[in-house]
């Protein structure tokens, strides 16, 4: 390929499909390592945008079962497919059980497709900046599509919308599940509902009231989320599933959304970085900056108070050193 | 267990499962980047894995994964897997806390 010479070796491993050197950087995107830098920085121009589509819901609900039939089918038709699974680190100890891998089948000489843990860790704007760092990686490495797997609850679920195209909420049918989605903010969202098991009993009732809530009015972007259930015992819906997918995917192109998504998503990352940047280094030098340190001190004796100290502080960042 | 008791440590813990073939675990090892590899094997077929392990590790170019077993294992067996490359091999008496020691040891000094 004409220019991949100019590329640094790490980023020219990558897209010549060696997936050693895909694993490594992504540890270094998580770890926060700056050995991560210039692979994205010469990786974001080979990035197609391909379909980047997150699963959230509660714990056991059957999404790890619903990517391995997803897998399945679009390996079938010749796709490549990543596959990031997003589980948060313990805020005590710092270590995590990373256990989706044991549910994620395939066959073991299928280079197709690639799986990958991700924990929060060290990286810099958490775990959301890190996983669509990743994603963009997996695009530029070459695979058709990437699914993201987060577990139910907290943050990460909410930046499932700033990473993925597409964001699949899977639930099952259960008493109360609904009005906890709304509550848990997954409502805003789903722009694909999953009713999973529907072979339990109240699965046409948890679809139904689902449409009530759709029918209160479409999202701002003029989409309303499609519901579709899944059984993956005996695997029905799947493929209405991935239809349901393919049709936001289309609707992001036709209505121009995704255009206008990428431009605030990208400037949301922009402020980010540079917000983690500066954050860094104000801490080091609070630290370290004899001027900056006397600051503090004034603050720590309370003869300055914090927001006087903040106002002073951005002033010389302003003027710069 | 020992994955809980490597997490309490501070580690991140890629659980893969029951029953994994050689293939993929090396497999797991190279997508997940991984530091150290830990193999429990309590179904007598030590002699096979491991060192199918081993061979396949270098051959996908990850060969400085350090890999430590654990499961019943005769000397004479550890004795050849050690000699094979496996790092360190722990009985069924072997406490956490020496498992938790030898692996935060192993995946500073190992890669």
């Amino acid at each position: 390929m004409t220019g991949s010479r100019q590329l640094p070796s790490a980023a020219r491993a990558i897209v010549g499909g060696d997936r050693r050197a895909l694993a490594r950087a992504i540890s270094a995107i998580e770890n926060g390592d700056p050995a991560a830098g210039p692979i994205l920085k010469a990786l974001y121009s080979r990035t197609r945008q391909v379909p980047v589509v997150g699963f959230t819901g509660p714990l056991g609900v059957g999404k790890s079962s619903l990517i391995n039939l997803l897998v399945a089918r679009l390996r079938d038709q010749g796709r490549t497919v990543a596959v990031v699974a997003v589980d948060p680190s313990s805020p005590f100890s710092g270590g995590s059980v990373l256990g989706d891998r044991v549910r994620f089948e395939r066959r073991a000489d299928d280079t197709g497709v690639f799986f990958r843990s991700m924990a929060s860790r060290g990286a810099a704007g958490g775990v959301a900046a890190a996983t669509l760092e990743t994603a963009r990686l997996l695009d530029a490495a070459g695979f058709d599509v990437v699914f993201v797997e987060t577990v139910g609850s907290g943050q990460v679920d909410v930046a499932i919308r700033e990473i993925a195209s597409t964001s699949i909420v899977v639930l099952v049918p259960h008493l109360g599940d609904e009005v906890q989605t709304m509550k848990a903010g997954l409502f805003e969202i789903a722009d694909v509902f999953c009713v999973n098991k529907t072979d339990l009993p109240g699965a046409e009732l948890a679809k139904k009231d689902l449409a009530d809530l759709v029918a209160l009015g479409p999202s701002a972007s003029g989409w309303a989320p499609a519901i579709v259930g899944t059984s993956t015992t005996s695997p029905t819906g799947v493929d209405e599933l991935w239809s349901a997918v393919e049709a936001h995917e289309r609707f992001l192109d036709t209505s121009g959304e995704r255009s206008a998504g990428e431009r605030n998503r990208l400037a949301a990352e922009i402020v980010g970085l540079v917000r983690d940047r500066v954050g860094r280094d104000l801490t080091r030098e609070l630290s370290q900056d004899p001027s900056l340190r006397r600051l503090l001190d004034r603050v720590v004796a309370r003869t300055l108070d914090p927001r006087t100290a903040a106002e002073r502080l951005f002033q010389d960042v302003h003027r710069g050193p | 267990m020992v994955a809980r008791a490597l997490r309490d440590a501070g580690m991140e813990v890629i659980y893969a499962g029951l029953r994994q073939t050689p293939e993929e675990i090396v497999r797991a090892a190279l997508e997940e980047d991984v530091d150290l590899i830990g193999l429990s094997i309590l179904s007598g077929a030590h002699m096979a894995l491991i060192p199918r392990v081993l061979v396949l590790l270098k051959r996908q170019k990850t060969g400085n994964v350090p890999v430590f077993a654990g499961g019943i294992i005769p000397d004479e067996d550890a004795r050849r897997l050690k000699a094979a490359g496996v790092r360190a091999i722990f009985g069924p008496g072997a406490s956490l806390e020496q498992i938790v020691t030898t692996a935060q040891k192993l995946a500073r000094h190992g890669a």
